[in-house]
């Protein structure tokens, strides 16, 4: 039996016990077949038994006065919980808690869309709600609103917006409201204007009066959310890409400041840069390399190729040196005005450049029309992603390395020198062929996040491997003041540690509340690097 | 949806069954099934389906995606109650779809590559009598007794979510059934 760092036999049996007169028999498990569900199925410790971070148990409340009760049973018995909502956060740990032997709270059983609200575009929504469901249920009613669905869909939004996910409509959490939570001491709280009593404002007023607490909950452990409130987006009229290329090197910086203006602006509503040449021979998942020698050879050349031999090369392989790409939504006509404004835009600063219209997509969709694989950037979360994967070759899953840097030419040439140095030193040669050189895309709207996906694979000293670069990469990219917005389970000190300014004192900070609010140390134990006094490495 | 005519008719078209169907139902303690799943890009696949038919069950073709299937159909059903589900796809389709079923609480019971030869696959997926010829897993499946599957999960441990025994593409036949009853 696995038991929880800290806690004895005897008092893991009893709150077992309590756990199931609490819940019944059938919502506490503790078998190891049942608890196989509760294992990060992409684990980056594959071959790892002894590495990999495991539950003891898992509980599987249906309401809020459940968790409440379970949130007495861990403080009695002192026992280590870690809340999850859909629980599948593939990537970045699955349903894996942060601490083995932590008690899994799984909140899927919870799945009430409590109430969708069209007038103001809102969803108050349990934690077990995927996003899958959600939009099936405002498809169902005829709602015409959209969820910012992730490409996983059978996660849904409470559990993406609580670890900073991202869906087709950028970042998840910015359309968080309002959040209810049960703390650790079993009291529940509601954030922002639902502290009002019999207030009415707050689906739609985030930050009540004074500190808006919300931001406490995701990647962190102060409580366990139990409700949401959550932004939906009004379904538009269209939605239409494009994108703008050019062969001149030199080009790339004037394109990546213009996308990003167009987007500060709000005339656009996502953006991407690439650079379709230096990538010419990525291998990353779902790209085919076209293995170009010269590519190969200016990217490890010393300042990566001067601009000259990338434009004789791009004009010799017909494969642009700059590329960026955005998206416009709203009334078809706003959209063909957009459309032409950003083409006149562009026509003026790079008059050689290119620019071409993507696919109009009217709504609402007839999804009998629409290739599956283009369902979730249009809003209808599916599973697709999975066979994507499967069709891609991925057999064991895989982990994200995903660091924010500037919307920046500059800074999207430096980070590629930085990151590729690092896995050339480490002699990873098919790591690095993977990465070859990659872009940025903006889920945030002033920065760009970058998803590298380290495969897993059965081979244990190669995946311990890629664990020490991971770590490296980590680390070398915090000194040019790049960190990751998200990290796996097993990477949150690593990833914490990087936010170490003053000594580091946010996370000292958030230490020092959680020893006043949680002072047995029972919520998510390490969640975000946060860790209680009781398990804490002075 | 696929009818269960349609099944047969493409089946018979192919040459892939020999004899006119004739409906045969569900034994009475047979595990309750809700449908039965199948790519029918793979000739095995249509075969299963076949069978199926015979037997009585609703089939549905993935035409290599789950993801579909499981929003025009299984969701909806298993927003109801948890209830079986058989199929024979390629593995990569189960994936997703075993995350789905968790959410009702349905395990993945049966597990079985069809190919010749008489390694059954890794020891902790659940054992049953072992057959490579679709129609005979296909029978298996829809008459599988339903005290089964809580005996299944009872002698040999329910594959695991990270036990991925099969390549992406192998064909494998598969049952997911409630445990908990
Ligand atoms: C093919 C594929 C595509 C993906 N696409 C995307 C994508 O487009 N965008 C994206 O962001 N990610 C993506 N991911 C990563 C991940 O699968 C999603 O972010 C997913 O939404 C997260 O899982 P979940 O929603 O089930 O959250 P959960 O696993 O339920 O929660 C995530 C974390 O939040 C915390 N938490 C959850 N619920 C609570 C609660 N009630 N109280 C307190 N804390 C809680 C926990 O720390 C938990 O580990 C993808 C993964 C794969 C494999």
């Amino acid at each position: 039996m696995m038991l929880p760092p800290g806690v004895s036999e005897e008092a893991f049996r009893a709150a077992i016990h309590e756990f199931t007169a609490a819940l019944g028999a059938d919502q506490v498990f503790t078998s190891e077949d049942d608890l196989s569900l509760y294992r990060d199925a992409y684990t980056p410790y594959r071959g790892m038994p002894d590495k990999e971070i495991v539950a003891s148990a898992a509980v599987a409340p249906v309401s809020v006065e459940q968790v409440q009760r379970v949130v007495h049973i861990a403080n009695k018995h002192r026992l280590p919980l870690f809340a999850t909502s859909t629980g599948r956060n593939l990537g970045y740990g699955g349903a894996a808690p942060t601490l083995s032997g932590s008690v899994v709270v799984d909140l899927k059983r919870m799945n009430r869309v409590v109430e969708v609200n069209v007038t103001d575009c809102y969803a108050v929504l349990e934690p077990g709600v995927s996003f899958i469901e959600l939009s099936h249920y405002l498809r169902e009613r005829n709602i015409p609103l959209l969820v910012s669905a992730a490409e996983n869909g059978a996660g849904g939004p409470v559990g993406n917006s609580l670890d900073h996910g991202v869906g087709f409509l950028g970042d998840n959490f910015a359309r968080v409201c309002g959040i209810e939570a049960v703390l650790p001491n079993g009291e529940v709280i509601r954030t922002g204007s639902g502290a009002v009593s019999n207030g009415k404002l707050w689906p739609v007023y985030k930050y009540g009066f004074g500190p808006d607490v919300s931001g406490l909950f995701p990647q962190a452990n102060f409580g366990i959310v139990t409700k949401m409130i959550f932004w939906l987006e009004p379904e538009p009229e269209r939605m239409q890409g494009f994108s703008v290329s050019s062969s001149k090197h030199d080009d790339f910086g004037p394109m990546v400041d213009a996308i990003q203006m167009l987007r500060h602006k709000g005339i656009i509503r996502s953006s991407g840069a690439r650079n379709p040449l230096r990538a010419a021979n990525n291998s990353t998942v779902g790209m085919r390399s076209r293995n170009i020698p010269e590519v190969e050879r200016l990217l490890s050349s010393p300042g990566d190729g001067a601009a000259s031999a990338w434009d004789a090369l791009s004009i010799a392989t017909g494969i642009p040196n700059a590329s960026v790409n955005g998206t416009v939504w709203g009334p078809a006509k706003i959209v063909v005005a957009t459309l032409d404004h950003a083409r006149e835009h562009f026509a003026k600063l790079l008059p050689h450049a290119t620019f071409s219209a993507g696919t109009a997509r009217d709504f609402p969709l007839d999804l009998a029309t629409v290739p599956v694989d283009q369902w979730v950037g249009l809003g209808m979360p599916n599973l697709w992603g999975f066979q994507r994967l499967a069709n891609q070759g991925v057999n064991r899953g895989h982990y994200y390395f995903s660091p924010l840097f500037k919307a920046q030419a500059d800074d999207i040439f430096a980070m590629n020198r930085t990151v590729r140095k690092v896995m050339a030193d480490a002699n990873e040669p098919e790591i690095l062929k993977r990465w070859g050189w990659q872009g940025g895309g903006g889920p945030f709207p002033k920065t760009y996040v970058l998803y590298y996906d380290f495969l897993v694979y059965d081979d244990a000293g190669l995946n311990a491997r890629h664990l020490k670069l991971f770590d490296r990469l980590v680390k070398t990219c915090a000194e040019h003041g790049w960190a990751e917005y998200r990290a796996p389970a097993g990477f949150q000190d690593l990833v914490a540690g990087v936010y170490a300014n003053n000594n580091s004192a946010l996370r000292r900070f958030c230490e020092t509340m959680k020893d006043a609010v949680d002072p047995n140390g029972i919520l998510s134990p390490g969640r975000g690097g946060i860790w209680p006094r009781r398990y804490r490495k002075e | 949806m696929v009818t269960r005519r349609q099944v047969l008719q493409a089946a018979a078209g192919a040459g892939l069954i020999a004899t006119a169907p004739h409906s045969i139902a569900q034994r009475n303690d047979s595990l309750p099934l809700h449908r039965v799943v199948f790519d029918g890009r793979h000739e095995p696949g249509v075969r299963f389906a076949a069978e199926a038919a015979l037997w009585g069950a609703e089939t549905s073709d993935t035409r290599g995606d789950i993801a579909a299937l499981y929003v025009r159909e299984l969701m909806t059903r298993w927003r109801k109650s948890a209830i079986a589900v058989a199929g024979l796809t390629p593995y990569s389709q189960l994936f997703g779809l075993r995350l789905m079923a968790e959410t009702p609480r349905l395990r993945l019971v049966f597990l079985h590559e069809l190919k010749s030869g008489d390694v059954y696959g890794p020891a902790n997926v659940c054992r049953a009598p072992l057959s490579t010829d679709p129609a005979a897993t296909a029978r298996l499946l829809c008459g599988w007794p339903a005290h089964s599957a809580t005996v299944a999960r009872r002698e040999s441990s329910i594959l695991s979510a990270q036990d991925h025994p099969f390549t992406n593409d192998a064909l494998v036949a598969w049952l997911m059934a409630p445990v908990s009853a």
